[in-house]
């Protein structure tokens, strides 16, 4: 019986193909040595980025091989749609990943409208607001597994 | 404590769920989408502790329906450690 830790130290994928054969544990990972050179996702990265960009992201992700899965989120200062992507990836392809979240996900001056001060009636004053770009939480991976 | 983070198919989602709560964990889902054709996933939140992840994930395993073609993918699972847990 190999234990989940000497298993999570391998870094290999456990494939259902290989599971289905009913064969023991300690053949699972001598088979899975053997596709030693299929992903070993370790690093998921949760990037919440501005709606309007989360289009461009996701396309330009999964052209370059990343697996995106979307949620659509809520939140930032202006309480606007957000999409949180998130994107598992090998240690090695961090920089790729985040260059592609940079290219695609920009930071934007948007206008609200602040009521004037000192004025008798409600005047709204149009104040700039930076928002967007991308902010991206790179989480270490115990455990990946795909089937 | 560890998080698993289960990307599955929508179908799968209600048998995942109910095999779960059966055997108490506690799962919260997120719908979402991702994938080739950006088709219906379901996400689920699950914390357990840390010597019960392998049966949380033989219980995943165990309630995905097989695959039609040979290379499609059924579901995307992440294990992260949880450095602090609180519950209220």
């Amino acid at each position: 019986m190999i234990t989940l830790e000497k298993f999570l130290k391998t870094g290999l994928r456990y494939t259902y193909t290989i599971r289905k054969t009913e064969s023991s544990w300690q053949e699972e990972t001598t088979m899975s040595e053997t596709t030693s050179t299929e992903i070993k996702k370790s690093n998921l990265l949760i990037a919440v980025v501005q709606g309007q960009d989360s289009d461009m992201a996701i396309d330009h992700l999964i052209e370059a091989g990343f697996p995106v899965t979307r949620l659509p989120s809520v939140g930032g200062f202006l309480g606007r749609k957000s999409a949180s992507l998130m994107i598992g990836i090998d240690p090695e392809d961090h920089e790729k990943a985040i260059e592609i979240l940079d290219k695609t996900c920009r930071q934007r001056v948007a206008f609200i409208a602040v009521p004037m001060e000192n004025s008798p009636l409600p005047m709204p004053a149009p104040t700039p607001v930076t928002i967007g770009g991308a902010n991206v939480f790179t989480l270490d991976v115990d455990h990946y597994e795909e089937f | 404590m560890k998080l698993i983070i289960a990307i599955i198919k929508d179908e799968d989602n209600d048998a995942v769920s109910r095999a779960l709560t059966k055997k108490n964990f506690r799962v919260t889902f997120i719908a979402s989408t991702g994938g080739f054709l950006r088709s219906g996933r379901s996400t689920l939140l699950i914390g357990v502790e840390d010597e019960q992840v392998e049966t949380a994930l033989e219980v995943i395993r165990n309630n995905c329906k097989k695959p039609e073609k040979p290379d499609e993918k059924r579901a995307t699972i992440f294990v992260l450690n949880v450095n602090k847990f609180t519950q209220l």
